[in-house]
């Protein structure tokens, strides 16, 4: 199976989806004549021209704006936002109008929109540029949210957003499109509602999304020298949540570890923690420890920066204090 | 060096006093010997150490009491079995959290420094960016070879206020709830142990090696009610899982039963075993239980209204047929769950069967061996039993009470001849299902057992 980067493989899900379906189209900033921030779209412009590929002015709110309305028309547009920071000047249009539209019009109109949108943080990018917000999105009936971890996933998932006739927020990380990963060739899709155990282990259970999966794997690997098991849960579909093989892995192993970029506080692991609360309390051996950013707006100083996102040393230690090795 | 706390003997208990010290100081105590006699709100109640070395200090004398959670000895670690903890003279005070304090052992790993770190996160973060990074190594965030501020909050959590060896003085205990189902479900009483894990808390492990060393004939630990006499009664305290089984078949028994008895001719399934049985090797035999369970789960398939529960002015009819098999032991009954027993061979029935109930009697049942029952069966045959009434087993609606097959002259063509018989009666609650149904049920189950082929087919 070819090996991609993270970054390739979404260009690949985003090329072979304007080949198959003449209505798929991309706006964004950037994204044409410069091949896009972060090259995800690199010779799309080429290739399909100006009108599928439009640099647009730097307007969240319109670029969304735009894009929703297209959709209504029967357009599936991908709108990409620079970084998830730059989607908050957009708000109303996500929500107001991309989530909620289908609902209010009894279903007579549909939103199928797909935003893609790198978080993330430790990139010294200072605190208004280091956000994780996909709990912002996941809070909102009506979207759907993804955040795949590995290339193949990002391939197969953008495939399917795409495909799906509901706005999905697509959220990718700054920190993994270098990421390398075997990706299968061509009709490969993933659903947008099913999450994934990526590594088995009977000790203590680790959900984590995005970035986050990557560290949580290397956290699995030191544990295991250490003789700890640890099972991993990848969350890659966040709304709709399934939690599905969360509660199957909790009831193997009694022990939940959450890990995400974002704040703990109101969190992807918040409500994971509240569902195996309700779904599986009485198969928990100690409380569901989550593992998130510090609660501080993000340090600009490198050393500062290093210590509040997470890292493998920080699911290291929090698992060994679980299962009483300290 | 271990304290030795006061414990938590019932829940009402506030403080306890010591009766009696059964060792003087400077006695090798073991881990699990009978170390004092403590008297609280409810009853005298001998308590093992929990740890060994040798008794250095009883603080609190005979005759004087102490509040839940104080030191009432010490047991020093020369044998080297005892964790490290704090020192006794922080653990008395008692309003002031210790253990964050106490010191940690050499050789401990470098992320125990954490531990004090807990309350100390922007200071740890000033530090490093003072040091101008020397504290961390050079690279991604990924490099750090110590927990950082994203698990700060969790490690708090984890550990609890006082860090992470110590029970919290005078604090209920802690008990994880896996290790409060678990404890429930084996027979273990809580207030007998002293947990390992984080912060003191009782877990699942600390309830598994409690059932364990229940199930092998081990004194020290009093699980068994302890007979004490009062006047000229035996009082005879139950053990908690007694208690359960009292309060769920009061509950259960709250419904409306009524009962219908049939006599089974079992010739044909006697001789069915005995053929089965001597075409097997002896392992995979079958008893009559077995064709019992078959033939009422074949039953149960024609008879959905039987294979159903009373919930909350509603009926439950389940998809599943799951048979729950009643065991009896010396101090408990426990019913284990056959699970789809229609759709298994009499084979893997027996098989099955016999792995539940072996798992059940010796103490290492898991906990889904134990739910999911549709029907309950009990069978008393082996004990000479001619036919009796059995007790629902919630959340079931009928129970099959079976007893012991008889040799006994019976009418056939005209004639007296011998015949096998065998008295099943169906307990029935009265709010699911009926009296024509139940009886229509037995037929069923009868004619199945009489043309006991259908049961091997």
């Amino acid at each position: 199976m070819p090996v991609l980067t993270m970054r390739d493989a979404l260009n690949q899900a985003l090329r072979e989806e304007m080949k198959r379906d003449e209505s798929v189209f991309l706006l964004g900033e950037d994204i044409g004549l410069y091949d896009g921030s972060f090259k995800v779209t690199r010779g799309l412009f080429k290739e399909f021209g100006e009108k599928r590929v439009l640099d647009t002015p730097i307007a969240e709110e319109i670029i969304v704006g735009t894009a929703i309305g297209a959709a209504m028309a029967g357009l599936r547009p991908v709108a990409e936002m620079m970084t998830v920071n730059f989607i908050m000047v957009a708000m109303d249009q996500v929500v107001n109008a991309a989530a909620h539209i289908r609902y209010m019009f009894g279903g007579g109109t549909k939103v199928p929109l797909v935003i893609r949108t790198p978080g993330g943080g430790g990139h010294q990018l200072g605190a208004q540029h280091s956000h994780s917000h996909e709990n912002w999105f996941a809070h909102v009936p009506g979207l759907k949210v993804v955040a795949p971890g590995t290339p193949a996933d990002a391939k197969g998932m953008l495939k399917s957003a795409i495909r799906d006739d509901n706005p999905v927020m697509f959220i990718e990380n700054e920190g993994t499109y270098a990421v390398k990963g075997e990706v299968p060739d061509g009709e490969h899709l993933v659903p947008l509602d099913k999450n994934d155990v990526k590594r088995q282990g009977d000790d203590i259970t680790i959900c984590a999304h995005s970035r986050m999966l990557i560290v949580a794997q290397e956290a699995a690997v030191e544990l295991e020298k250490e003789g700890i098991s640890a099972e991993i849960v990848d969350m890659r579909a966040l709304r709709p949540l399934d939690m599905a093989p969360v509660i199957e892995s909790v009831k193997k192993t009694s022990r939940l570890i959450t890990v995400e970029e974002g704040w703990r506080s109101f969190g992807v692991g918040a409500e994971i923690a509240a569902r195996v609360y309700e779904e599986a309390f009485d198969y928990l051996d100690a409380p569901v420890a989550r593992i998130g950013a510090a609660e501080v707006p993000a340090p600009y100083n490198k050393r500062l920066e290093k210590i509040a996102f997470p890292g493998k040393a920080d699911v290291v230690v929090t698992a060994r204090a679980m299962l009483g090795k300290n | 060096m271990a304290n030795v706390q006061m414990p938590r003997l019932s829940d009402s208990m506030e403080t306890g006093k010591i009766l009696r010290w059964l060792k003087k100081e400077g006695d090798e105590v073991l881990k699990g010997e009978p170390l004092v006699e403590i008297e609280s709100d409810k009853a005298n109640i001998e308590v093992e150490a929990y740890a060994s070395g040798k008794l250095s200090k009883i603080v609190v004398p005979e005759g004087e009491s102490a509040p839940i959670g104080a030191v009432i000895a010490e047991i020093g670690s020369d044998t080297g079995a005892a964790p490290p903890t704090a020192p006794a003279a922080e653990q008395e005070q008692k309003s002031k959290p210790v253990a964050a304090e106490a010191p940690k052992p050499q050789n401990a790993k470098p992320e125990a420094r954490v531990a004090q770190a807990d309350k100390a996160v922007p200071a740890a973060a000033q530090a490093a960016a003072d040091s101008g990074g020397e504290q961390y190594p050079q690279g991604g965030p990924d490099d750090r070879m110590e927990a950082g501020a994203a698990a700060q909050a969790a490690l708090s959590a984890i550990r609890g206020p006082n860090g992470p060896d110590e029970a919290r003085a005078g604090e209920p205990q802690r008990v994880s709830p896996v290790a409060r189902r678990l404890a429930e479900e084996h027979g273990v009483d809580l207030r007998q142990l002293q947990g390992t894990g984080p912060g003191g808390r009782i877990t699942k492990e600390d309830v598994e090696a409690a059932a364990q060393r229940g199930a092998t004939p081990a004194p020290t630990l009093s699980r068994q009610p302890t007979p004490r006499p009062t006047g000229e009664v035996e009082i005879v305290e139950l053990s908690k899982m007694q208690a359960t089984i009292a309060m769920r078949l009061t509950q259960s028994f709250s419904a409306p039963h009524f009962y219908v008895t049939s006599e089974i001719a079992m010739d044909d399934a006697v001789r069915l075993r005995q053929m089965f049985n001597e075409a097997v090797s002896k392992d995979e035999a079958i008893s009559i239980n077995d064709l019992v369970v078959k033939a009422v789960a074949l039953a149960l398939t024609k008879f959905p209204e039987v294979n159903a529960s009373w919930a909350d002015g509603r009926i439950e009819r389940k998809r599943d047929i799951n048979i729950g098999i009643a065991v009896g032991l010396p101090d408990r009954l426990i019913v284990p769950v056959l699970r789809n027993a229609d759709q298994k061979s009499l084979k893997d029935i027996a098989r099955e069967s016999k792995q539940l109930i072996e798992r059940a009697r010796t103490n290492k049942a898991a906990a889904q061996d134990y739910v999911g029952n549709t029907f309950s069966i009990s069978n008393l045959g082996m004990y000479d039993v001619d036919q009796f009434t059995a007790i629902i087993n919630p959340p079931d609606s009928g129970i099959l009470a079976v007893g012991s097959i008889e040799d006994k002259p019976v009418v056939k063509d005209g004639q007296v001849v011998p015949g096998k018989r065998m008295r099943v009666t169906l307990s029935v609650d009265h709010r699911v299902f009926y009296g024509v149904t139940a009886a229509q049920f037995l037929q069923e189950v009868k004619r199945l057992l009489q043309s006991p082929m259908a049961l091997v087919l």
